[in-house]
Order: C-alpha cells, then structure tokens, then sequence
C-alpha cells in the first residue's frame, strides 16, 4: 500500500510536468520557430507522400535541416531528380522579384508562397 | 525496495517493448493501426501484472517512514520538475528535431515512414529507434498530437525515473544518503537540462543504469536477470553507443552469468530486444558513419598524440564544469578504498572502462575531432553518470545481514 503512495506522486509530479510544458508559452524564441511561421499553410498544399527538392538562393543551404523537420514525413531533399516533383526555394526577401519572374518565365507553376521579414519561401510545381 | 524498483524500471522496459512492437508493425503495412494500439495497451497490464506477481515474491523491506519518504520526494520531483520546463525549448535542443523528432514523425506515418531512411544528411537513420518509436507510437495513439509534447513526456519520465530508483535503492540503506542523493540530481543542472532537451542520452544512462542495478539484486535473481537482459537490450536498441555499454558489460558479467547459471535469464531478456535491433540494422539501417568511414588513415590515428591530448582536455573540462559534484565524490570513494587496501567496485571499473572506450572511440573517430568533442563529450559522460552514481552509492554497506554478506567482492582472477 505504500508503495502506491510513491508511485502516485511520481505519477502526479510526471502529469504536472507534461501539462506545465503542454501549456507553456513563454519558450526562448528559437531559429525553428522563425521557419514555422515562414512555412505556415505550405503543409495543406502538399500531400504526406510528397517528395521536396530544396534550393536556396542567398541563403545558407544548411537550413535545409531545420525545414526538412516542419515538412515531415515529406522528404525534403537537396537532390533534384526525377523522383522530386515540387521545389521549395528559399531566398533572401530581396531577390522576391527576380526570383518571380524567373519562375514565370521558366512556366513552372507556383503552388504556394509566403515571406516574413527576411526570407521569401516559394514552392513550385514542375507539372504545369 | 525491490518491488518499487522493479516496477519504475519495468516502466522504462514496457517503452522499450511498446516501441519494438511498433515498429515490426510497421512491417504489416495492411495492420490497422487499432490492432497495434490494442496489442500494445493490452501487453501492458499483462507485463506489469506479471511484474507485480514476481515483485510478490520479494522479502521487501517496509519503508518504515512513509510520511518523510512521500514530503521529500514532493518537495525534490517539484525542483527537478520546475527546472525542466522552465529550461525546456519548444522544439528541444538540435538533436531533437535533427535527428530523434523527425524520425519519430515518420515512424508515425505507415505508408511514407522509410522516406526517412534517405535522411543521411545530419538525420542519421542509422540510429536505433527506441525513442522514435515510443513516440511515434503514442503520437498517434492520441490522435496525431504534437511530437514534441509526446517527445517531452517520455524524455521527462526517464529524467524523474534515475533519481528515483537510485533514492529507492539507497534509502533501505540510509534515509540520509538517499535525500543527498535526490538533491545531488535535483541542482545538477546540466542532467535536468539533458532531460529536458529530449535527447536520447538520458534514456541509454537509465537503461545502462537499470542493467547494473538489476545484476547486483540478491534476491530472486532470476527474474533480475530476465530484467538486466531486457536493460542491455534497450541500450542497444537507444543509441549505437549503447551497443558498445552492452558488450562491456557482457564482458564484465559473462563469467558471473555462466558460473552462477543465470545466462539464460539474462538472454531470455535480451533476445527480443537485440532481435529487432539485428533485423533494423540488417535489413534497414545504413552504414554507420563512424564504422563505415574507419580505413587505413583512422588507425594512424592511434599514434597521433595530439588526439589524445585534445580528448584528454574536453574530458578534463567537461567532467569540471558539468559533473564537478560527481568527480568530488569519485576522488573521495578512490581515497576510501586506498586508505581502507580495498580494490574498488567491479561497477566501477565497468563504467571506468565504459569511459575509456569513447575515449579511443575519439581517438578514431573520422570526423572533424574538435567538432565531434564539441557536440557530444559532455552528452556521453552523462550516458554514464548515473550507473556512476550507482556504482559509488552501491558499496555503502547494506544494513541486512544477508544482503550484506552478498556484497563481498572480489577481483576476478
């Protein structure tokens, strides 16, 4: 019987510590958190089983590690084989504009796009 | 406090079960996920039922001061929780989302998970997937929650398990000595920060922790057997450091094993896990970097005295800064036995050797030495420092008679 005393409040103090950090809001802002929000709304265009092709443009291709998490369980790929029918660029916000009209020009259809303060995100289909 | 004990670490051995089970179902690609789930939940209480059945059995000692007991595990499970979320990130540390979050995300997708098999860069697939597969598991099993709350949940319970077990293990010997202990883990702020980051390396160091304590249990040896097995399994099937603990501690207990004729429980614990370890390895898992990039060049290495210096220095730094309490107590237990003419204990030379190793494993390492120091040194002497603790805490004298003549030992000859 007294043993159900130990094991209830390491029950407890294990509930307490999963609530506490479930409804935790004051995280230290992370580099991820900044991506999550640049990618908000690109995971409803793509379905589960897609398979990415991951460019950068002013920006360090290292990034590719921390969005290939919020694309999960897509795989998110620096290869651009046959085997990737989307590309995701990300570049730095001031090439916006050439990044645009190089796509247009290249007919590829933009399936969705977002920037924030710094990066601009596009992602694009090669089925026209 | 065998009873407690067995239940706490039989905790961490149903994870390890839940996420193996898991995973082979992931073989059966037309399996509903309900069967898995039900399978699961329902091996559960049979698990802990035979579990209790065993635990019976125990002539277990009355903890005698409930009261005290139950106020000063409140007051310490309050710190250490407190400091964990207050530490916690929202995604954990690099390692989390790189490497043990994003596999799980995959494991807990039916159709798309082997897509993370062609994560190579930095996503390490090669890793076993204890972690990943719990979390997989009950990520689904609660609806698609967030990984990373699943993630924090299991991280978070294998941090509160060590200073509990090793507080119910010291505490039939000393109420004091088992307080000092639960406040040694509740200020060290660097295992709570490890705890909290969701790595990996907490839940080797509870696994490696469990296999030694469940081999020196005196009493029904033989389910502590089945129990330690199943520990050294779970190394494995955690990190691919774990695989190297086990077969240290194989070499260190084999002999035990065989002339005390406890191998068969041992490897009737270890089977399963080390099974589904082999056919993840075998038939999934790519090359190990670190065994695959060995050639010629690495074992030059060996003479290059640069190299042990440098590993020398991160260790000496890392065992100062992150585990200073630690290395005063091991100076005062080598002090001890020199004064008292005593050979340390054979744990203790077990995790010694433990820490040799990843010292040459450093010293052939093909990776750049300065980084790989840098990103990992002080994670793996935390894998080790609960069974250090352990092993210190372990030969203070049990004040039970039959116990107490049971701990006599020597070195092997």
């Amino acid at each position: 019987m007294k043993l159900t005393y130990i094991i209830a409040i390491l029950i407890l103090a294990f509930m307490n510590g999963v609530y506490q950090y479930s409804v935790k809001k004051d995280f230290k802002p992370s580099e991820l958190d900044k991506y999550v929000t640049g990618m908000r709304g690109a995971d409803t265009v793509l379905p589960e089983g897609t398979n990415i092709s991951f460019s950068t443009i002013g920006v360090p291709v290292d990034l590719q590690t921390r969005i290939r998490y919020i694309f999960a369980p897509r795989l998110l790929s620096l290869s651009n084989t046959s085997l990737y029918d989307t590309l995701l660029t990300v570049s730095s916000l001031h090439k916006k504009d050439s990044i645009l009209d190089a796509f247009n020009a290249d007919g590829s259809r933009i399936i969705w796009q977002n920037q924030d303060t710094t990066h601009f995100y596009i992602l694009s289909s090669k089925h026209k | 406090m065998q009873r407690i004990t067995l239940y706490l670490i039989a905790s961490g051995i149903a994870a390890c079960i839940a996420s193996m089970l898991y995973f082979l179902s992931l073989q059966l690609a037309f399996l509903p996920f309900a069967v898995t789930a039900i399978v699961i939940l329902f091996s559960f209480p049979a698990f802990f039922w035979y579990a209790r059945q065993q635990a019976l059995l125990f002539r277990d000692d009355e903890i005698r001061m409930i009261l005290p007991v139950v106020i000063v595990l409140f007051i310490f499970l309050s710190t250490i929780t407190g400091k964990t979320i207050a530490i916690a990130e929202r995604y954990g540390e690099w390692d989390a989302w790189a490497i043990w979050n994003l596999q799980a995300k995959y494991l807990a997708d039916p159709i798309h998970w082997k897509k993370m098999l062609l994560n190579t860069k930095n996503g390490h697939p090669d890793y076993p997937l204890l972690v990943p597969g719990i979390i997989a598991f009950f990520t689904r099993l609660l609806g698609n929650a967030r990984v990373e709350v699943v993630s924090f949940a299991f991280s978070f319970w294998i941090a509160v398990l060590i200073p509990v077990v090793l507080f119910m293990q010291t505490l039939r010997k000393s109420f004091i000595l088992a307080i000092v202990l639960l406040w040694f883990f509740a200020t060290d702020t660097f295992y709570i920060a490890r705890g909290a980051s969701m790595y990996a390396d907490t839940t080797l160091a509870f696994f490696f922790m469990a296999a030694l304590i469940s081999v020196r249990q005196q009493e029904n040896k033989y389910l502590w057997h089945i129990v330690a097995g199943a520990c050294i399994g779970g190394c494995s099937w955690t990190k691919n450091e774990g695989v190297v603990l086990s077969l240290i501690f194989l070499a260190f207990y084999v002999r035990q094993l065989f002339i005390q004729r406890l191998l068969k429980p041992f490897v009737l614990g270890a089977i399963f896990p080390v099974t589904v370890f082999v056919f993840f390895k075998v038939v999934y898992a790519p090359a190990n970097d670190m065994v695959g990039g060995q050639n010629i060049h690495t074992l030059q290495q060996l003479l290059d005295t640069s190299r042990y210096q440098l590993i020398y220095r991160y260790f000496t730094d890392n065992i100062q800064q992150k585990f200073g309490t630690l290395k005063i107590l091991v100076l005062l237990y080598l002090s001890y036995h020199l004064l008292k003419r005593k050979m340390p204990d054979k744990q203790f030379f077990l995790v010694s050797i433990c820490l040799a190793t990843y010292f040459i494993i450093y010293v052939l390492s093909v990776q750049d030495l300065e980084w790989h120091l840098s990103t990992s040194a002080d994670r793996l002497l935390h894998q080790l420092m609960p069974a250090m603790v352990y092993a210190l805490v372990s030969v203070y004298p049990d004040p039970r008679p039959h116990i107490a003549a049971d701990q006599q030992w020597t070195m092997p000859e």
